[in-house]
């Protein structure tokens, strides 16, 4: 039932609504939209990369950045074809020459053999062979950058396992959220955001299970939590709530609607 | 283009060595003396550690600065090498060797992608 996954569609309207839990669920829902992240990777991670696509962790990734020693260089009239070994294994980049009938000279790269240099590109399969679309690949000006590339590699491996675990975190909490939410509420459809404490939440729903324009009076969400909440907490609150931009005031200070609704 | 097969190699420092027996490794390091008889150098590593790189042919050129070696692990401290990588000293007048051997020994240290 409470399947991470698959709990936001099954509520219906609750994550249609703003919510701060709607990045993790929205991800899942649009498999489409393309990850435009430029990471820094080995060699190693893209031939071990499978079949759908060059992935770290659980992260698609589509441009990619390396720090190679150029091993060899073959200069034809369409495309440069460059051997690049960074430590971990060899990849083949190719970098096409934009074709022109012009007598313009045609930019190669001033990347030589047994340099080090930096490399944008994106993972190409043919004839079952992997290699490298360059985009730009450059020589390195200072070798500092060959230790910053060591580092942002570790650091992008590991930062992305802890996005996954901090979401796998998220979920979970949200489910625990939910769970209190609707044991406090008696409507199913339950349209407040969620880390409310119980008192917010009894407050934020009685505001919204009035169906008025003009919103809820003050006095009435006071009556109606009489017994559960003295007036002077249910002010408290109101006033929180609206601080936070949960509620709005209508015709007057003292009618509440909520902004969800 | 004919089959270039690249092995795979670890970076490392001179403490990192003995962990790496017989293994390919790139090891960079600033070149002390070179051996009259042209095929051995002693090189500073950037863990301050004294390690012999032993080449398969005699040097070319006179060797100085910041180098690279390519090459497999003899001993605690020797290295035979089939490949060099000199940089000019406008490349290497700002490095750090002290963050590049801090990111080599974080690299021997936990699991990531530059080592298997």
């Amino acid at each position: 039932m409470w399947d991470s996954r698959s709990y936001g569609n099954d509520q219906g309207g609750f994550f249609n609504s703003p919510s701060q839990f709607a990045s993790p669920s929205e991800k899942q829902d649009k498999p489409a939209r393309r990850v435009q992240n430029i990471v820094p990777v080995t060699v190693r991670q893209i031939l071990e990369s499978r079949e759908d696509g060059l992935k770290i962790g659980s992260m698609d990734v589509h441009m990619f950045t390396l720090v190679a020693l150029v091993r060899h260089v073959e200069v034809s009239s369409t495309k440069v074809t460059y051997l690049l070994d960074d430590g971990t294994g060899g990849i083949t980049g190719v970098f096409w020459l934009e074709s022109t009938d012009r007598e313009e000279q045609q930019v190669i790269p001033s990347v030589v053999e047994n340099m080090y240099c930096r490399v944008y590109a994106s993972l190409r399969t043919s004839q079952g062979k992997k290699h490298i679309f360059v985009f730009r690949i450059m020589n390195l000006d200072n070798l500092n950058d060959l230790t910053r590339h060591i580092l942002e590699v570790m650091y992008s491996s590991l930062k992305i396992q802890k996005i996954k675990t901090s979401e796998i975190t998220m979920n979970s909490h949200a489910n625990s959220n939910i769970s209190l939410a609707s044991s406090f509420m008696a409507t199913s459809a339950s349209n407040q955001p969620s880390g409310f404490s119980p008192q917010q939440n009894l407050v934020y729903s009685t505001i919204s299970k009035c169906g008025r324009d003009i919103g809820a009076h003050r006095d009435e969400v006071i009556k109606a939590l009489e017994g559960k909440m003295s007036a002077r907490e249910v002010m408290n609150v109101v006033d929180f709530l609206s601080n936070e931009g949960h509620i709005y005031t209508t015709i007057d200070d003292d009618h509440f609607r909520c902004t969800d609704n | 283009m004919e089959e270039h097969v690249i092995e795979p190699r670890v970076r490392v420092n001179g403490g990192a060595l003995a962990r790496h027996m017989g293994r390919p490794v790139s090891i960079m390091g600033t070149v002390l003396n070179t051996h009259p008889n042209g095929i051995s150098v002693e090189l500073k590593t950037t863990d301050n550690q004294v390690v012999t790189v032993r080449m398969q042919e005699p040097f070319q050129e006179p060797l100085s600065g910041l180098v690279e070696f390519h090459g497999t692990v003899q001993g605690k401290n020797t290295v035979s090498s089939d490949f060099y990588l000199s940089f000019p000293p406008e490349f290497t007048n700002n490095f750090d060797l002290e963050q590049y051997n801090e990111a080599v020994t974080l690299l021997n240290a936990i699991s990531n992608p530059w080592i298997s």
